[in-house]
């Protein structure tokens, strides 16, 4: 009998995860450019706040400055550096956005699988209490409740994002475990008498996980959005930097808008905002594509 | 008549109704005192009452409750409150929920009915449109327009616009309803400019939501195009038009408008941005003002009626679906 | 009998994603007129793309390459979109396979019937366009005061395929395609259905063409057979003999493999192996894989059809 090394099989292992996994989706051109631009993001969220001091002295001679070589985006309303707050800011958005669709996945992936595979009173229970959550709108809600409680960490923040967006996933696990748990490996794997907790981790969850990838990317871009909207409304101003706040200072204070030259104060958040979510919105994308066969169309 | 859907899902909206009154509870009982003392201040000023008589006419008039009283009874209280139609008191503003919301309805209404029409209606059309033709420029256009503003929130679309076409160019108004010189009333100077007015949060929904509607449509009508019934249609001679309307369309949109309440929804919940961005005097406005001025009488008004607008939505697409789709009726024969 | 449809060495492809798949490989037949003629053959051997080529019916990714198609004088496979139009329906009709799907199912029974006639510009009114429809449910056993009101959904089966073969007649149509009309319908209403074309057949001595791979519908019904294999026609004959003395290798192991109520079952014999893969057949005779008779010609040559005893066979066997 042969036998494989160590190594041999780890490499065997690795090799295995480019082909089935890497390599079509870096074929499907809207997951690559989806996963660039978030790479961007994230290089720039970790080692950028490193190599970009902030700077935030207010010098109101150098206010609503255009760009420049000394300042790429431009100054604000106190002369300071936008693109110093960009980088810095982006480190605050994405930790939150981060969080929020972890949390989320989190709670999505317990409640809709248990749901799922219990059946019965539980998943009666369950979807209505997730069918509540569904009708209420996300953004009042949260609105309200970081009105009333105090916030004063990015994890709390990202936190009462998560509760209202686990909704929507839980429903659709679901759906899948309960589409497969029909499937004959299932059943097969009961007959061999392999225990719940293994046929939940090692037989069902590999055939969502692409489902919940996806999701935890559209979720990200969700937590992006209430992030920055509820920074805008000026409700839990959290940090100075985070982009959400800057557009609030942008729209309603200091008057950046209406000055000639403010225009980049508003204009640079919202540029990167939508970068962002754009990458964020082409990989989830991409992704389903890549791994849901049915989304493919041939002429 | 065709009650059914409608009668099972009345009880569940009654409990999401109760659910979201709960947590408007917690949230009025979590309001600082102080705030409560301050109103009492007004009132024993303009009604010359004594202080503890307007700390009592505070608490019923504002919160709909008496804090010495078990707390089941103030919850119990404060849903027949509610119940009576009053909404609360909006402190900051000094006139009870309901007056605001009689001015600031109509403009929500107006804006958000406006936008979601135009938006499922051009939407719907155009993704017939491109599902109907395979080929052509019309549809990788319109997927890549979709695309793109499918990663822009409502108020980001609402910001662009604002700064570009009404700060910058100046073609439209900066804030308000309808311009403070014209005098309302039904003649064509203030209706034209209730329109300039309301033209912009308008545009910044339905830039959002035109590519949703036609992405849904596409995908709806090119399933239903490889239905049996269409190749009979076909097959029977019928003509082109008619097919695409009476087969391909009736029965295409039909997944869609089951969509409509949610979207509805997400168009209120987002209401309070947009409104903002353009100063624009509806509901979400008015939520956002109380958000920024910590005046939980009107926040947890308005909350609920946003969630009353939006379960009411719900039910009027369950009322309507069965007209559509004969298959969910449940008639007698 | 002048053949009232013809069909002359059509091929019939489809784009997929290995490739091009040719369905229909120059496949001939006539249908006779004021006869039911059978279109026989097992699933996926290309009988419903054959007739979707000749109705122009086929999916957006097949298309008809080569080979004729005369209605009577008429080559349709010339003619314009517009000018099909208006031979479907008004002179050849055509009942679908799983015809239960075919109404519209947002529309009335009645509705259907209207917006046919209507759309052929036949100058009738409501009234008349309902009266004329309501004779032909009845002739096919259904209460036209109850049917016409209702939703697709609101039927059974088997009355969504009596009202689908009215549908087809309303316009009064020479030539009758049906595919499959029979099947996934429970025993009863197949026999109200065959009784149903029998007496349409009779009465108004409408020529039909009867897609099936059902044996004891071609027995009941239909005059002339023909049979389909791997996208070939390889043996027409009229019914008698196709029963009694098939000549087709693959025909007899059709015929052969038919279950009786008092034969021994052990006698019976299926056809081994499978119908080859349309996107690699075989070269020569299609059949060869399988059958018992052959020779090194038939590996590497096609059979034409050539006339036998009154019928035509395609084999090598028969030269």
């Amino acid at each position: 009998m042969e036998t494989v090394s160590v190594e041999e099989g780890f490499r065997g292992r690795l090799s295995s995860l480019y082909y089935n996994i890497l390599k079509p989706i870096l074929a499907n051109k809207r997951a690559t450019v989806g996963l660039f631009i978030l790479l961007g993001f994230i290089l720039m969220a970790t080692i950028g706040p490193i190599l970009v001091p902030l700077d935030l002295t207010m010098r109101w001679s150098e206010r609503f400055k255009p760009p420049s070589l000394e300042h790429p985006l431009g100054t604000d309303y106190a002369g300071r550096d936008i693109f110093q707050q960009i980088v810095h800011g982006s480190r605050d958005v994405l930790t939150i956005a981060f969080l929020a669709a972890s949390f989320a996945t989190a709670i999505a992936v317990t409640i809709g699988t248990l749901s799922g595979y219990l059946g019965g009173i539980v998943d009666y229970v369950l979807m209505g209490v997730t069918d509540i959550f569904l009708t209420i709108p996300q953004l009042p809600v949260m609105l309200m409740i970081a009105a009333t409680i105090k916030v004063s960490d990015p994890v709390s923040f990202s936190a009462i994002i998560a509760i209202w967006m686990w909704a929507g996933l839980a429903r659709a696990i679901r759906a899948e475990i309960i589409s497969l748990r029909q499937k004959d490996f299932i059943e097969a794997a009961k007959v061999l008498d392999l225990g719940t907790g293994h046929i939940v981790f090692k037989e069902l969850m590999p055939n969502i996980l692409p489902y919940i990838v996806i999701n935890f990317v559209t979720m990200m871009r969700v937590a992006i959005t209430a992030s920055v909207g509820i920074m805008f409304l000026g409700v839990a101003p959290l940090s100075a930097t985070h982009w959400g706040v800057m557009l609030n200072m942008a729209m309603f204070a200091y008057g950046a808008i209406y000055v000639p030259n403010g225009i980049h104060y508003a204009l640079a958040p919202l540029l990167f905002i939508v970068l962002l979510e754009y990458g964020a919105v082409n990989l989830a994308h991409g992704l389903d594509e890549v791994f849901n066969p049915r989304l493919r169309r041939y002429e | 008549m065709a009650l059914g859907g409608f009668l099972r899902k009345l009880p569940y909206f009654f409990i999401t109704l109760l659910v979201a009154t709960t947590l408007m509870f917690f949230i009025v009982h979590n309001i600082p005192g102080d705030v409560t003392y301050v109103l009492a201040d007004q009132i024993r000023e303009e009604m010359g009452v004594t202080y503890e008589e307007a700390l009592e006419i505070a608490y019923v008039m504002y919160l709909g409750f008496r804090p010495e009283e078990p707390l089941y009874k103030q919850y119990v209280d404060y849903l027949l409150n509610l119940l009576r139609g009053n909404l609360g008191y909006a402190y900051s503003f000094r006139m009870p929920v309901n007056d605001i919301v009689i001015q600031a309805l109509p403009w929500t209404l107006l804006v958000l009915s406006l936008a979601l029409v135009i938006s499922f209606a051009i939407g719907v059309v155009l993704g017939l449109l491109i599902a109907w033709r395979r080929g052509g420029v019309l549809g990788p256009v319109v997927t890549a327009y979709a695309a793109f503003t499918d990663a822009m929130p409502d108020f980001i679309t609402a910001m662009l616009l604002y700064i570009f076409l009404a700060v910058r160019l100046g073609l439209f108004p900066l804030k308000g309803a309808y311009d403070p010189d014209i005098v309302p009333g039904f003649h064509p100077a203030f209706i034209l400019s209730v329109l300039h007015h309301a033209a912009l949060p308008i545009c910044a929904y339905v830039v959002e939501h035109i590519g949703l509607w036609a992405l849904m449509m596409k995908g709806s009508a090119t399933s239903t195009l490889e239905e049996d019934f269409v190749r009979a249609a076909v097959a029977r001679g019928l003509p082109e038009r008619r097919i695409m309307m009476s087969y391909v369309g009736r029965n295409a949109i039909l997944p869609l408008v089951a969509t409509l309440a949610i979207q509805l929804g997400t168009m209120l919940g987002g209401s309070t941005l947009v409104e903002r961005v353009f100063s624009y005097p509806g509901i979400g406005y008015f939520f956002a003002e109380a958000l920024m001025r910590r005046d939980y009488g009107l926040m947890q008004g308005l909350f609920f009626l946003i969630i009353a607008g939006i379960i009411g939505a719900n039910l009027i697409v369950e009322l309507i679906y069965p007209i559509l789709d004969p298959r969910v009726r449940r008639e007698t024969r | 009998m002048q053949p009232i449809l013809k069909v002359r060495d059509l091929i019939v492809e489809y784009a997929v994603r290995e490739g091009i798949l040719q369905v229909v490989s120059k496949a001939s037949l006539d249908a006779l007129e004021g006869q039911i003629t059978a279109l026989v053959g097992e699933s996926g051997c290309g009988k419903t793309t054959l007739i979707d080529g000749i109705m122009g019916t086929l999916p957006p990714n097949g298309y008809v390459r080569g080979g004729q198609v005369f209605f009577k004088d008429i080559d349709l496979l010339r003619l314009s979109e517009r000018e099909r139009q208006k031979i479907r329906w008004e002179r050849i009709a055509m009942v679908f396979q799983a015809a239960q799907n075919s109404l519209n199912p947002v529309l009335r029974v009645a509705d259907h019937f209207i917006e046919t006639v209507e759309a052929h510009k036949r100058g009738l009114s409501k009234k008349e366009i309902l009266e004329k429809a309501s004779e032909l449910l009845r002739k096919a056993r259904l209460n036209p005061e109850v049917v016409l009101r209702s939703y697709p959904h609101e039927l059974s089966g088997g009355m969504k395929q009596r009202v689908i073969i009215a549908l087809s007649l309303i316009l009064d149509p020479e030539f009758l395609i049906l595919d499959e009309p029979t099947s996934a319908l429970d025993i009863y209403t197949q026999s109200v259905i065959i009784d149903l074309l029998r007496a349409i057949h009779r009465e108004k001595n409408l020529s039909m063409l009867l897609v099936t791979h059902d044996l004891s519908i071609v027995a009941e019904l239909a005059h002339r057979a023909a049979v389909m294999y791997a996208g070939k026609i390889i043996e027409i004959t009229d019914v008698r003999s196709l029963f009694h003395d098939p000549k087709h290798p693959y025909t007899r192991g059709l015929i052969g493999a038919i279950p009786s109520l008092i034969e021994d079952l052990s006698s019976k014999k299926p056809i081994p192996g499978n119908p080859p893969s349309l996107l690699n057949p075989p070269p020569g005779c299609r059949f060869h894989p399988r059958c018992p008779y052959a020779t090194d010609k038939c590996k590497k040559e096609e059979p034409p059809l050539v006339k036998v005893d009154g019928g035509l066979v395609a084999c090598w066997l028969y030269e």
